[in-house]
């Protein structure tokens, strides 16, 4: 059987990776919270909400490079067993959750957009399904996927940014304090969990080539990622200003829907649900993948795909659980605040430990 | 090939054919496509009069002549109740994914449209691009004297007919989301098109008159002096204030409005000519680029300044003077300033009086604020009629049409051309 933790993959798939997981948020209502808290300084908090995770990976590539070994060890390493142990677990948590609550996002909106007589089951079955399919295949099928459909789901939302441009009003980005200065910082700081999946790069460290390809593919991808955000941001406020566009639930969709060029041109938003399914189902088997791959990864197994299967029915059950789309949201929300943990504190912690332990060896290696 | 792999691409491919979609579709004769809504008050109170309009397949049809669009009206207590009541009135799955146009009738616009419109923006069948337009009586009436003589489609009718605003300015297109980000902006008031079915007694109403130096009237739709045709008539604009329609722009109204906005294409004006005002002369007339505008606080009352350019070519000049030289130019380029500038205030004027902002001035005063609370707590639809408003035209006549020259019918033979 082959190892799932191979050094083979690149920048580009790395990318591809990266923007599966910090990329879908922006196809889903969140986007919608994040204009009516900032308004017209939504571009500030994601900023902030970029940096701070890029700061993070990279103390963390740091301490990686300090103490030899996967993640897992490393925590054992420099917090012990136990704390090793509730640290992955966290992380486990977050991805599984994220998968989770992405699927049944994904399915209710292909069946408020595209398939609104179809069973809810039967689609959550069938995202899960494919999920799981792609999930078998690999980190390497799956990153290799990704960097595949990236032209396209970046094509697409280009063009429909573009398409839409009549629409635009420039005012609509005034006052250009929106809410507030304050209230943007604020936001950004609390908005890290949106790029929580960033640290991907850490847990699958041994899958890189090394700590420069994982810093390139960190700045590369989180960069790309902000700028689409906040282009697309900036489009979504000139179109819709903030009080109407803080009111929908899958702003992408509003917009692609609203293109019309001509009595020939219009009614054009079905081509462009595809872009959002690819990214949705990339980032639902990116989470889910990588929450195996820390099971395997903590409780040492040689491989993940007997997970796989145990994985898809934990994901689908857990997405079916919410009562409706509105408590979906809400599990969602405070999945990305308790996902601050994941950046400030245990990156936080370990980084510490690392320099603490780098000191009390210097002594040692002076005598 | 290893048998988990045939078995995964067996599941795949027979899954393909199962999901593909197909078990749910609809023809197109099994769909009754609803092209334009009616809204309109229903004498019960709380209830809403909806007037659908629907597309009859043309395989449906009895053949040339007959209508392509059938119209069937329910009294509801919502939109929602209306379309139950339509899928118990006809054979076919009643869709309203197709649908052009809502018209609201002036009743029920005067009354308000919040509770109204709001399922509009929330069910997936409708859409932000569907247009808006008020009409005068009901909506009802409106469908059922539409007697469209140029096209055979009833939904490219309403897209022509509606693009048409782009050849005049003399009604301005308007679409559901237009309407719905203007009501929520606090910068502005929502605007629509406003239409009438016409009596077509050849004797029309002017609504505005004309100004000084200037040669046209102003109608709305209903008031045309016409006879022949389709009865509908799309002329002028309906403003609101909020949610409620407070009053009507007319055709020379809405065309400065288009001015002002930024959206006004070309269209046909007439002046008085300068040096004999018992002629007139004819340009035909565009926006050299959008107009500049800056709204200011001024000891905090606003203030605006507007400053129009107009380019025009001259299409005919009915007294034979030569305005082509550069001296009559500059005097015939005054006139259409005076002119033009004079028809603007009297719609800036006419919508300050409506509490209207419908010229959206308030987004110019946006970038004044720091943030939106300031914005919102300064109350712009409130302050706008207290506006202080400055407007300069100014017109290059870039173009004489054909001719460079007009020469006397006498003069010819002695020479007068030199």
């Amino acid at each position: 059987m082959k190892p799932y933790h191979m050094g083979k993959m690149g920048i580009a798939q790395g990318i591809a990776l990266v923007f599966a997981l910090v990329l879908p948020h922006l196809f889903l209502s969140r986007l919608s919270d994040v204009v009516q808290v900032n308004g017209q300084l939504s571009w500030l908090s994601m900023l902030i909400y970029t940096i701070i995770p890029l700061s993070v990976l990279f103390m963390m590539v740091y301490v990686t490079n300090r103490v030899p070994g996967d993640f897992a060890t490393v925590c054992q390493h420099l917090v012990g067993k136990l704390g090793a142990w509730i640290i992955v677990l966290f992380y486990i948590g977050i991805f599984l959750g994220n998968s989770a609550m992405l699927l049944r996002q994904y399915a209710e909106y292909t069946l408020i957009t595209a398939l609104p007589q179809v069973n809810f089951q039967l689609v959550i079955v069938w995202y899960a399904l494919t999920a799981g399919i792609i999930c078998y295949m690999g980190i390497e099928a799956l990153c290799r996927t990704g960097y595949i459909l990236l032209p396209f789901i970046v094509g697409g939302l280009i063009i429909v940014l573009l398409l839409i441009s009549p629409f635009c009003v420039a005012y609509n980005l005034t006052p250009w304090q929106g809410n507030g200065i304050m209230t943007a910082v604020q936001s950004g700081i609390h908005g890290v969990g949106f790029n929580i999946g960033v640290l991907s790069l850490i847990f699958m460290t041994s899958v890189f080539q090394n700590a420069k390809t994982i810093k390139n593919i960190a700045m590369y991808a989180l960069g790309g990622a902000l700028m689409l955000r906040i282009g697309f941001t900036m489009v979504y406020i000139m179109t819709f200003g903030v009080a109407v566009g803080a009111e929908k639930v899958m702003p992408f969709f509003e917009l692609a829907r609203l293109v019309y060029i001509n009595q020939y041109l219009q009614r054009i938003e079905a081509l462009f649900i595809v872009v959002w399914v690819f990214i949705g189902l990339l980032a639902i088997v990116s989470y889910l993948y990588i929450g195996l791959y820390l099971i395997a990864m903590l409780l040492k197994l040689p491989a993940i795909r007997p997970l796989v299967a145990l994985g898809v029915i934990l994901v689908a059950n857990l997405a079916m659980l919410p009562p409706d789309i509105g408590y979906t949201l809400h599990i969602d929300q405070l999945l990305i605040q308790v996902a601050q943990l994941g950046i400030y504190v245990f990156p936080g912690l370990l980084f510490i430990m690392a320099l603490v332990k780098k000191r009390r060896k210097k002594p040692c290696a002076d005598l | 090939m290893c048998r988990p792999l045939m078995l995964l691409t067996g599941l795949l491919l027979g899954l393909s054919i199962l999901l593909s979609g197909c078990n749910g579709a609809k023809e197109l004769d099994q769909r009754a496509n609803v092209i334009a809504i009616g809204l309109d008050s229903a004498e019960q109170e709380g209830m809403l009069m909806v007037s659908y309009q629907l597309a009859i397949p043309k395989g449906e049809s009895k053949g040339e002549g007959s209508e392509d669009a059938v119209v069937l009206t329910n009294t509801a207590s919502s939109l929602a109740e209306a379309r139950n009541l339509l899928s118990s009135e006809v054979a076919m799955q009643p869709s309203l994914a197709h649908t052009k146009i809502i018209v609201i009738g002036e009743e029920l616009a005067r009354k308000g449209l919040d509770k109204v419109l709001g399922p509009f923006m929330r069910f997936r069948e409708y859409r932000g691009s569907m247009f808006v337009v008020v009409t005068k009586g009901t909506a009802k009436n409106f469908f059922e004297n539409n007697k469209p003589a140029f096209v055979s489609s009833m939904s490219k009718y309403y897209e022509q007919k509606i693009s048409n605003a782009e050849e005049t300015g003399y009604f301005l297109s308007t679409t559901l989301h237009e309407y719905y980000t203007r009501l929520k902006s606090n910068s502005g008031q929502p605007y629509m098109s406003y239409v009438a079915i016409n009596p077509q007694s050849g004797q029309g109403k002017i609504s505005t008159n004309k100004v000084p130096g200037g040669k046209i009237d102003g109608y709305i739709a209903g008031d045309l002096p016409r006879q022949g045709g389709n009865a509908v008539d799309i002329a002028g604009v309906a403003l609101f204030d909020g949610d409620k329609m407070v009053g009507i722009l007319s055709t020379i109204e809405s065309r400065m409005l288009a001015m002002l906005l930024g959206i006004y294409r070309s269209g046909y004006i007439v002046v008085q000519d300068p040096l004999d005002p018992t002629s007139s002369v004819n340009i035909s007339m565009r926006l050299g680029s959008k107009p500049k505008i800056k709204v200011m606080l001024v000891e905090g009352k606003p203030m605006i300044n507007i400053v129009v350019p107009l380019e025009g070519e001259i299409t005919s000049i009915g007294s034979g003077i030569n305005y082509e030289q550069d001296k009559n130019l500059d005097l015939l380029e005054g006139q259409i300033n005076k002119v033009q500038q004079e028809e603007m205030m009297n719609l800036i004027k006419h919508t300050q009086d409506l509490h209207s902002d419908v010229a959206g001035f308030g987004y110019y005063l946006r970038p004044v604020f720091q943030s939106n609370k300031d914005f919102e707590d300064y109350n712009w639809n409130d302050q706008y009629s207290k506006a202080e408003v400055n407007v300069e035209v100014k017109t290059q006549l870039r173009r004489t049409g054909l001719m460079i020259r007009t020469v006397g019918a006498g003069r010819a033979a002695d020479g007068g051309g030199q």
